[in-house]
């Protein structure tokens, strides 16, 4: 027989091997490098001088300053927020909605699935001025209940929701119907419960999402104490690099500026990044229970 | 089992699973549907104190005015090869990453290596940018950095209009081509792995495997996600260019969204801005219902070999 020879083998696996340690590498890479500088010491920074691990004396000067810097608190405070509430808004009306959509026999079934699936294949583009329109006609510019409720759902985690709820076992629903239950608690008591783990999953896709979202909050919200980290990120670490906006209150300026943008950076993505290894099961699922389903 | 239908449909509460759906009509008739109706304002000049009942009619004149402008050329080439940058490198970035990944036999440093591709999706698009400007910064970017170890002049990256379309995409791959890999890896789990044992028995070797097990197996999955890539080719978002994007390189960097958030939310031109939108909106609504069309044909047909 003329098997594949050993020597072949291993160089193929080496090849993939070294491929995917590079791929790391360029992936970990501004992290590594984000870190170092955030806690090097701001002269090294300034003069280019870090590039992979921390130089000079450790110095915490940056997080010092940030630490002291109330829109940083407030941003953070703000984030956490609109995260829970916001996920807890959209994890509500993705319920509702599916919930009913998913019950055999429910008479709205065709109506309900076009007015949600519709809304799927309109472009953000073209809803960007008049959805501004709206939210200022409802006099909801400025309010935090605009971030909470303008994005409450998206249609298909309603769709992925609705088919998970479609595979439990019907006669599960006729007993408890036969035993007295109305929709309302064959929802609370039955369903809910039964559903943690896509609940989970649906709810951190949306959670992800809440946390990193910037766009709509810099639109509707002008009252800096309302703004979410990443808004207060933005003007800190992007428009500063593009020259275009100078933050007064943090009193930066010398070489402290530098490190401050990289501090910003490492304290916004903590919080995701200790997480995260928790809670990238879900997320794998996620992913292809989408689209494999689709 | 008609009979049996009956009796179920007879059993559900019709009025409950309605009171339920009573917040889910709400928000989408205000935040989906009443911004779908607002886009009439295309056909009016605008003006907030008349509202779209007061406001007097111009039919096409916002259309024609962005037809006839030198920004319609110019973000319509931008939004254009964005799109074909990203279907040229983005697509096929995933695939690779998760052949790699399959390739790997170790089970911890497979799932090591994954956790760590996938993670930068996980970060905002802010903090990308904001990492991705220091590190291009010529005078304290790292990148810079190395080049001038290297003898290399430091260059502007984000001052010069030829490097935005190659920074862009590099960014996206970098960022979101672990989470696209997951769909390809499901794919590839999916392969039986006697053909593997009987490829390895004939002889074969990693490449043949590749190209007569490996690919066979996850090609109508390529297929279908090209099909609806290409069905997205033009809706790219405007959160992402925004945050790269300066006055200097506007001439590469300015897109269909953008522009519609700079005339729109920035100059407060509403009715102009909405126009330009309502167009994107229009191509890209042709654009997505062909490529799901195709791909549900292609998907029947998939299931059928």
């Amino acid at each position: 027989m003329n098997r594949p020879s050993g020597k072949m083998e291993l160089f193929w696996s080496t090849l993939v091997a070294a491929a995917v340690i590079l791929i790391c590498a360029v992936m970990l890479y501004p992290f590594l490098f984000t870190i170092s500088a955030s806690i090097s010491d701001p002269d090294m920074v300034i003069r280019n001088q870090v590039t992979f691990f921390p130089k000079g004396p450790l110095s915490f000067e940056g997080y010092k300053i940030l630490f002291k810097n109330e829109r940083i608190w407030q941003g953070y405070a703000n984030t956490i927020f609109y995260t829970l509430f916001g996920t807890g808004v959209n994890l509500a009306i993705t319920v509702l909605a599916a919930y009913p959509m998913s019950r055999r026999g429910f008479n709205g079934y065709k109506f309900i699935n076009i007015f949600i699936s519709l809304t799927m294949f309109i472009s953000a583009t073209g809803m960007m001025i008049p959805l501004f329109l709206v939210v200022r006609g409802l006099n909801l510019l400025d309010t935090r209940l605009a971030i909470l409720i303008v994005f409450a759902a998206f249609p298909y985690y309603i769709i992925l929701l609705r088919s998970f709820f479609q595979q439990m076992p019907e006669e599960m629903f006729e007993a408890a119907r036969l035993d007295g239950a109305n929709e309302f608690t064959i929802l609370l008591k039955i369903v809910l419960p039964l559903s943690g783990a896509a609940l989970a999953t649906i709810g951190l896709y949306y959670g992800i999402n809440r946390w990193n979202g910037y766009f709509w909050a810099m639109i509707f919200l002008r009252d800096e104490t309302k703004h979410p980290l990443q808004v207060v990120l933005r003007e800190l670490i992007v428009l500063a690099s593009m020259g275009e906006e100078m933050d007064a209150s943090l009193n930066r300026g010398g070489s402290n500026a530098e490190v401050i943008k990289y501090g910003a950076i490492v304290l916004a993505t903590l919080p995701i990044a200790v997480i995260y290894p928790f809670i990238q099961k879900y997320f794998v699922k996620g992913a292809t229970l989408g689209s494999v389903k689709g | 089992m008609t009979r049996n239908k009956l009796k179920k449909k007879s059993l559900i509460n019709q009025k409950e699973l309605w009171i339920m759906l009573i917040p889910v009509l709400l928000y989408f008739v205000l935040f989906k549907y009443l911004p779908m109706g607002g886009v009439i304002i295309a056909f009016q000049r605008y003006s907030p104190f008349r509202g779209v009942a007061g406001s007097p009619w111009v039919g096409f004149e916002y259309f024609r005015q962005f037809f006839s402008s030198i920004y319609f050329g110019r973000v319509l080439r931008n939004t254009l090869m964005i799109g074909l940058f990203d279907l040229a490198f983005g697509f096929p970035a995933p695939i690779i990453l998760a052949l790699l990944l399959n390739g790997i036999g170790n089970k911890t440093f497979k799932k090591a290596t994954q956790t760590v591709t996938l993670l930068p999706h996980f970060v905002s698009y802010v903090v990308v940018a904001g990492i991705a400007l220091n590190m291009l910064s010529p005078s304290t970017g790292v990148i810079n950095a190395f080049r001038m170890k290297l003898g290399l002049d430091s260059i502007y990256f984000m001052q010069e209009s030829k490097y935005f379309w190659g920074i862009f995409t590099s960014l996206r791959i970098i960022k979101e081509s672990g989470f696209a890999a997951i769909i390809y890896l499901a794919a590839l789990s999916a392969i039986d792995p006697t053909l593997y044992e009987a490829a390895r028995c004939d002889g074969a070797s990693r490449p043949q495997q590749l190209r007569h097990v490996t690919l066979p197996g996850i090609i109508p999955t390529i297929v279908i996600m090209f099909i609806i890539k290409v069905g997205k080719i033009i809706s790219i978002s405007f959160e992402q260019v925004l945050l790269l994007q300066n006055d200097v390189i506007l001439d590469t960097s300015e897109v269909i969204s953008t522009l519609v958030y700079r005339r729109g939310l920035v100059n407060a031109d509403y009715s102009y801005a909405t126009a330009v939108g309502l167009f994107e909106t229009f191509v890209a609504l042709v654009l997505v219902l062909s490529s799901n069309a195709i791909a549900r044909r292609m998907k029947s047909e998939s299931s059928l070999w």
